[in-house]
């Protein structure tokens, strides 16, 4: 046993924040005794009457080491009381991390069921710098939108000293709802002092860094030294306790820091993606062997077949030009017909369509069924059954392109006129403008732009549709094309394949043109 | 001395003269701030000093090295910066967030998958721990508030540990009393990790209170260059040019 009076000649004082009602789950004396017999350091404890008066008793150094409870483990208020310092933290009996929550509870009976309900109760809170009492409380309410220190937000406040006593006022029913700290709950518990089934935990909020022994920073740095090495080395010769009551260990709070900041890792992928990604492969996996896809004879052969029909195709059969490119002029003008009675009839389904237009709830239902209907009939299907009952020719082409697409504009033009910026709206409205002038100066002035760009894209597609709808006798090249294949004329085929395509690629350049110039 | 600026000139494309032969120097461990009406060149001096704006004449000198395209990446590293409209990517988490301030000495295969090993990702917790957002570490930084997201942003600047901190009008959109928790997080980050603060501010109340020098920039100039002690209204008022006069005191 060293004896290092020469080092020190005062004894000290422990200043001790009432986390407490019950001298068990604050006691330190162990500890003291403890440092007593292996340093001969003489310390005086005082419970003070609340968390403000140990602070400063602490801070100005008419105690020299104390505990203050959670409010010290935040480092951002740590960092204004410079003359203190951490050295311990303790590690409660059957667990091995020091980090404890801020818990809600209500009686069992009670109706009281999430955070929210909180609003309007009987509430018990502690000391204002008890951290899971009231600081981190504080911060869970905020999320719901209650304000702590505004009273109306409860129908009464309780103020209590000290955790036990919060939690004995919600099972006697004085209050409704409290915020506790963990460990005094389950301290309470394993002492049987209340039965768990009396009461329910409502909320819990994340870890809190267990609360830390801390001593003046201009301690003699020898005598510090030699208190912090015997209090985390303590557990190894006695008992310990202190916040808890009894106690596995004490640690350095570096270590502990370290340990609460690892206990909020998470992985960067959880399993539910991991989960995703794996099933998506799968499936795909799935629907490659059930289409009994060859993926080899794909590779190897795609090659000749390739080779075989382009040597069948060249060189490409350009005669009777007049007749292909009057067919051709005759597609782009079905597409641009079809375009434009898609246009007519979508403005007035968008706007029914539209949940910021629609006037009732049932019309806009309706308007979107609408849409929703025409988009999925095909339009290959539409115009088969138009030639059948009007004859070949131009319109069923028309008509077809025109409605089936008319349900991707109107579809389009409602997800713009959905988007815009309410702002316009409102200023309109407030200044007395009617319905029909808000949209026309506050909505479409906005969708403009997306309304060009959809009617353009719309008219890409629908050449190319047009060129396919011939096939089955709706006018236009693809009627040729058709004929063509069927009789073998390959290089016919190849010939109508390029026409289309260089009218394609010209109408996109002067779309592109009209895109840039416009918009 | 940490950063030495010797007559910065700036000249836009569109011929705007953001700056006009700045002089000024700044040593470690200070606390600077800025102050300017708007258009002043505040912003412009500021992104020049790591390299977001390049300026056609004058010389900027870090650690006694001069600033160059190849001694830029270098600054770079021990630079963070905070921004007035945050500049976070808003679908991402908060952790995430602060990790991007890692990026430049992550292992590009693994970050650009977003897998940062465990000791980074430590490292951005405990950061978001020193700006009181930890319990925040994994909620998307569009559902923060302002004052919240600005101390994502903050957390990301300092998680290399940086010389140097750039704050560009950090608290112009945040309301007064966040604003003074913004810069009261600033000024004891700064004393916690040990910082030098250039911080660009137009509220004159805040830079008399949390720095110690204030530099006042008009025109593209710099005009005050005083001791946060030793400045008066006199002063202010020059800066602003009489707009602000009986503002303050």
């Amino acid at each position: 046993m060293k004896n290092i009076k020469d080092n020190f000649d005062n004894s000290m004082l422990m200043a001790i924040a009432p986390a407490s009602d019950n001298s068990e789950n604050l006691d330190f004396e162990n500890l003291v005794l403890y440092l007593k017999a292996k340093i001969g350091l003489e310390v005086k404890i005082k419970h003070c009457k609340d968390y403000d008066t140990a602070m400063k008793m602490l801070s100005s150094g008419e105690a020299q080491i104390g505990w203050l409870g959670g409010v010290f483990a935040n480092q951002v208020i740590a960092s204004r009381y410079n003359s203190i310092e951490e050295f311990a933290v303790g590690v409660p009996m059957g667990k091995n991390v020091p980090f404890y929550r801020s818990q809600f509870i209500v009686s069992s009976l009670s109706q009281i069921h999430t955070l929210e309900d909180v609003r309007n109760k009987n509430i018990a809170l502690g000391d204002v710098f008890s951290t899971s009492g009231y600081e981190v409380p504080r911060r869970e309410l905020s999320e719901v939108g209650i304000d702590i220190k505004n009273e109306n937000s409860f129908n009464s406040i309780s103020h209590v000293s000290n955790h036990d006593q919060a939690i004995l006022e919600v099972i006697s029913g004085k209050v409704d709802v409290a915020p506790v700290s963990s460990v005094n709950l389950e301290l309470m518990i394993s002492n049987k002092r209340i039965n768990p089934k009396e009461i329910r935990i409502i909320h819990q909020s994340s870890n809190i860094s267990g609360a830390p022994l801390v001593y003046l920073r201009d301690l003699d740095p020898v005598l510090k030294e030699k208190i912090k090495s015997v209090v985390l080395d303590a557990h190894n010769h006695v008992d310990v306790s202190g916040y808890g009551g009894h106690l596995e260990r004490y640690v350095d709070p570096l270590d502990s820091h370290r340990e609460y900041i690892e206990s909020y890792l998470k992985s960067q992928w959880g399993w539910r993606s991991i989960l995703g990604i794996v099933a998506f492969l799968i499936v795909y996996l799935l629907i490659i062997i059930d289409l009994e896809i060859d993926f080899s004879d794909l590779l190897t052969n795609s090659f000749f077949y390739m080779k075989d029909v382009i040597g069948r195709m060249l060189p490409p059969d350009f005669s009777n030009f007049k007749s292909l490119m009057t067919s051709m002029l005759e597609t782009v003008e079905i597409a641009m017909l079809g375009t434009l009675l898609a246009i007519v009839l979508s403005i007035p389904i968008a706007l029914l369509s539209a949940r910021n237009l629609a006037p009732n709830y049932l019309i806009y239902l309706v308007a979107k069924t609408i849409t929703i209907f025409f988009r999925a009939i095909p339009e290959f299907i539409m115009a088969m059954i138009l030639v059948i009952a009007i004859g070949f020719g131009a319109m069923p082409g028309i008509i077809a392109l025109g409605f089936h697409t008319m349900g991707f504009l109107a579809k389009f033009y409602a997800e713009s006129i959905e988007h815009v910026d309410e702002g316009p709206i409102q200023a309109l409205e407030s200044m007395g403008a009617s319905k029909w002038q808000v949209v026309s100066f506050a909505v479409v002035p906005q969708i403009i732009p997306s309304f060009i760009g959809n009617n353009l894209y719309i008219l890409d597609r629908n050449i190319r549709m047009a060129t396919m709808l011939g096939i089955v006798g709706a006018g236009g090249i693809g009627y040729e094309l058709q004929s063509a294949f069927r009789m073998f004329q390959y290089p016919r085929v190849a010939a109508i394949i390029i026409v289309i395509f260089i009218t394609i690629f010209l109408i996109d350049m002067v779309s592109s043109f009209i895109r840039s110039k416009v918009l | 001395m940490l950063v030495e600026i010797k007559e910065l000139r700036k000249t836009f494309d569109n011929g705007t003269k953001a700056l006009q032969g700045v002089n000024l120097s700044v040593n470690e461990g200070e606390f600077v701030v800025i102050l300017g009406a708007s258009g002043s060149g505040k912003t412009t001096l500021l992104r020049s000093i790591n390299g977001l704006v390049n300026c056609e004449q004058g010389e900027i000198k870090f650690c006694d090295n001069i600033i160059s395209p190849s001694t830029l990446p270098a600054l770079r590293k021990k630079t963070g910066m905070v921004f007035q409209d945050f500049n976070l990517i808003n679908n991402l988490s908060s952790l995430n967030n602060v990790l991007t301030g890692l990026l430049d000495s992550s292992n590009t295969l693994m970050s650009v998958l977003y897998l940062f090993t465990k000791e980074q990702k430590k490292q951005a917790l405990s950061c978001l721990e020193m700006v009181g957002l930890l319990d925040k570490a994994y909620s998307r930084v569009d559902k923060l508030s302002g004052g919240q997201q600005q101390r994502v942003g903050i957390a990301r600047a300092i998680i290399k540990n940086p010389t140097l901190l750039l704050a560009d009008e950090p608290v112009a959109s945040l309301d007064p009393k966040i604003s003074d928790s913004i810069m009261t997080l600033l000024w004891n980050i700064r004393r916690q990790i040990g910082l030098t603060v250039i911080c660009n501010l137009h509220q004159v109340d805040l830079a008399l209170k949390y720095s110690d020098r204030i530099i006042g920039l008009s025109g593209g100039r710099v005009i005050l260059d005083a001791k946060t002690k030793d400045v008066d209204e006199e002063y202010i008022r020059k800066i602003y040019d009489g707009h602000s006069a009986g503002l303050f005191f």
